[in-house]
């Protein structure tokens, strides 16, 4: 039977016994859980416990695409990574971007899972039914950009590469897993757990493509999410720019990462504006798989110590390594970008650890025997240095080689790691913007602003605010009223968009590609009656699985925090001036409208009423 | 004489989305699958060069010249198309192709059509890195961007 929208397979390999098959994807985790997020975390919540360490054999790495990805649906090119977290051995994954996610489904299948430990390196190749372990010897130690180049030439020039680099290799707690050379799915040490498993790639081809069940009509609707997304007031400056159009926005905003977080403006912002880096770096618009905005550019830095080229880069990119480590050459910052993607490394909780080093040495924790150099603001050689260090865990690498929190256990320092959970924040300062605040710290895979990506509080008119969220004020920045209602709505949204294969910033950034557009295409792909509503409860069992998860591993309340210099340092800059987040109420009220206890646990009702258990 | 209409690729403009493989298989085959298309984004990453090629509808086409029997036809419009019910699936134009431009689906040989006259890729490419045009018009547009290119040498108005 022909399964339309789904491929219906999930590719299992045993990487110690050298084994692989296919097994039908359960009917209850395409109808409950769709796929790529959502059908991952149901299958970590069903192998795992709190007694698997992340590099156990056990331990799955699981590839998700979603029942949309690989389609004619606009920006439908990502797909999830997900394991058990080496940052904080509780659920993590990653999501990316390019076009690897489409290239798994065109070979039919809807998840891999893989599991076991290899004895020496080895890459998986699949192209469609034929699956096949081989020896990744000759590629192990090499950077991502090399492998990618070497196992295309061994292979076939249209296969989709997913790889890790050395920091992936060493077991790096901020390396990443990457596609296209320079897609990553970032946080919490998915290359580790790779690494973990010797398993350096996975190679794919795929020729059957997916079936569709009234393509006529998913055609005509995806050319409508394609207008109500170009139609949108951000699409413009996203399609030009991408997201380093944000640095000046928080800068004058007062949510800018400056100095780890010290300051929520950057004295020298304006070298690190999109407008700068267009003008004098970038060469031309890069976009994903179907995506009509095209957010990424190729870049070249054409002369200098700093000469490289590459794809990028983000705002955290320019505002982690930029702004956040005090420096202030773009080159360095470009540089730095192309750096990161050879070795594997993730730009957020990589560039949070080493601003939270200098910040360190800036306070005498650290000293220059501690740390092997001297550390400074803004001192580009210096902070590349440290960059390859931690990739090779050599001197002073190897401590912050697993990342920030963990580093600051030993050496001191903790007041001012930006983290939840252990998982470090990124270069969005919520005491610019309080709804960012409360996502973070319910965030289920830790200190994430992804997870719930609520521009709309910025984004959104008072109008379509009240009416949302029941007060104007979820759209003022700085108040805490209706923010969680505006936090659990886009919650449930990112993770539609997670679980389908599609970009969220289309839903939850841009916010042409509605909710009421995924039903449509669910329903003219699969045959099967989606509603908005039917999406939305799914949304939300999704966040109440992956809570389950959490609670499992002992999380409650004192775990969904956010860092002291959020909640009790005012913030100094001029745009957000003597704003801290009140983060209490918001979780109070977070819990009552999500039905889970004052501990933040799903209560029976809730469960109930999801069917899960 | 018709005007004759041209599918121009500009690799400075494409951001390697693949928007048009994915509409080309959709029109035709009414499938999601790339490698149904009969317009293939050709990529170099490290290199961020990304070059849409499809037909380019030669005037002394190599692919009609191979065809045993005589399958592919040069149209009035320009498109070198084949008919379907004459092909025998030899894959001798496949072979003949410079390009790598006619790509096999079901053990038959594919390729550009134009659609018709209203390719849907030109129609549906987000950046105009594939556009049809007049041939004509493209090279008066191409002579006046190359002479605004360097005006400031005649010294007439800055």
């Amino acid at each position: 039977m022909t399964d339309y929208g789904w491929s219906g397979n999930i590719l299992k390999i045993d990487l110690s016994d050298n084994l692989s098959k296919s097994v039908p994807t359960p009917r209850d985790l395409k109808l409950n859980f769709l796929g790529g997020r959502g059908g991952n975390s149901k299958l970590l919540y069903d192998l795992t416990d709190e007694n698997t360490h992340p590099y156990d054999a056990e331990n799955p790495f699981i590839v998700g695409t979603g029942p949309l990805a690989g389609t004619f649906a606009p920006s439908s090119g990502r797909y999830t990574v997900t394991a058990k977290s080496p940052v904080n051995n509780m659920l993590c994954d990653g999501n990316s971007g390019g076009h690897f996610g489409p290239e798994l489904r065109f070979a039919g299948y809807d998840h891999l899972v893989v599991t076991g430990k290899a004895r020496t390196p080895v890459y998986v190749y699949i192209e469609d039914d034929n699956v096949e372990i081989r020896s990744a010897e000759h590629v192990w130690g090499k950077d991502i950009w090399e492998s990618d180049r070497i196992l295309r030439e061994e292979t076939d020039v249209d296969v989709q590469i997913l790889l890790i680099g050395p920091a992936g290799e060493n077991l790096v707690k901020t390396s990443c897993v990457i596609n296209n050379l320079s897609r990553a799915a970032g946080k919490c040490g998915m290359g580790a757990v790779m690494g973990s498993k010797k398993l350096k790639a996975v190679v794919v081809k795929g020729t059957k493509g997916v079936e569709l069940y009234d393509p006529d009509r998913f055609l005509e609707e995806a050319l409508k999410t394609k207008e109500d997304i170009l139609n949108d007031p951000l699409a413009k400056s996203l399609s030009t720019y991408g997201t380093p159009a944000l640095l000046m926005i928080a800068n004058e905003q007062g949510w800018l990462n400056s100095y780890n977080s010290q300051r929520g403006d950057f004295e020298h912002a304006e070298k690190l504006s999109a407008e700068h880096l267009t003008e004098n770096y970038f060469i031309k618009n890069k976009g994903c798989f179907m995506c009509y905005i095209h957010c990424s550019h190729f870049y070249a830095v054409k002369k200098g110590k700093y000469r490289t080229y590459g794809e990028g880069p983000e705002y955290e990119q320019t505002g982690g390594f930029g702004s956040g480590c005090g420096i202030d050459d773009p080159e360095a910052v470009l540089y730095l970008n192309t750096l990161l993607n050879k070795l594997g490394l993730d730009v957020i909780t990589t560039s949070r650890t080493v601003s939270w080093a200098l910040e360190a040495y800036e306070k005498g924790v650290i000293d220059k025997e501690t740390a092997g150099m001297e550390l400074k603001w803004g001192d580009s050689d210096a902070i590349i240095e440290l960059v390859k260090m931690i990739a090779f865990r050599e001197g002073f690498g190897n401590v912050l080689a697993d990342g920030a929190y963990e580093a600051s256990k030993k050496l001191g320092g903790e007041e001012f790691v930006i983290h939840t959970k252990g998982v470090l924040h990124c270069a969005s300062d919520p005491r610019g913007k309080k709804a960012y605040g409360l996502g973070y710290a319910v965030a289920s895979r830790g200190g994430d602003h992804l997870r719930a990506l609520p521009t709309a509080e910025y984004a959104f008119p008072p109008e379509r605010a009240e009416k949302m969220f029941g007060t104007r004020k979820a759209a003022d920045r700085f108040s805490i009223e209706g923010k969680a209602s505006l936090v659990i709505w886009s919650e449930h949204v990112a993770a539609l968009a997670d679980s389908l294969g599609i970009c969220k910033f289309m839903t939850n950034l841009i916010y042409g590609f509605s909710v009421e557009h995924m039903a449509n295409l669910m329903t003219y792909a699969t045959g099967i009656d989606f509603t908005e509503e039917r999406l939305m409860k799914i949304g939300e069992r999704i966040i109440n699985l992956e809570r389950l998860y959490l609670v499992r591993h002992g999380v409650t309340r004192k775990d969904d925090t956010l860092p002291r210099r959020y909640t009790h340092e005012p913030n100094p800059s001029k745009g957000a001036k003597n704003q801290v987040v009140e983060l209490d109420p918001m979780l109070d009220e977070y819990y009552r409208l999500r039905g889970w206890d004052e501990e933040g646990r799903p209560g029976k009702e809730k469960l109930d009423e999801l069917g899960l258990k | 004489m018709p005007m004759k209409y041209i599918l121009i690729p500009d690799p400075d403009k494409c951001t390697g989305c693949r928007i048009c493989e994915m509409g080309c298989s959709m029109i035709k085959t009414r499938r999601a699958n790339p490698g149904f298309s009969r317009i293939r984004v050709v990529k170099i990453e490290e290199k961020g060069v990304d070059y849409p090629l499809a037909c380019l509808h030669c005037e002394d086409p190599p692919c009609m010249k191979s065809c045993p029997t005589d399958a592919i036809i040069k149209e009035e419009t320009g498109a070198v198309v084949i008919g379907e019910k004459a092909c025998i699936g030899c894959k001798m134009c496949f072979l003949a192709c410079p390009f790598g431009a006619i790509s096999i689906n079901d053990n038959m040989p594919v390729k550009c059509d134009l659609c018709g006259g209203n390719p849907f890729c030109a129609r549906v490419c987000p950046t105009d890195a594939i556009s049809y045009v007049d041939e004509s018009v493209r090279s008066s547009k191409k002579r006046l961007e190359f002479v605004e290119s360097i005006i400031s040498r005649f010294g007439v108005i800055e």
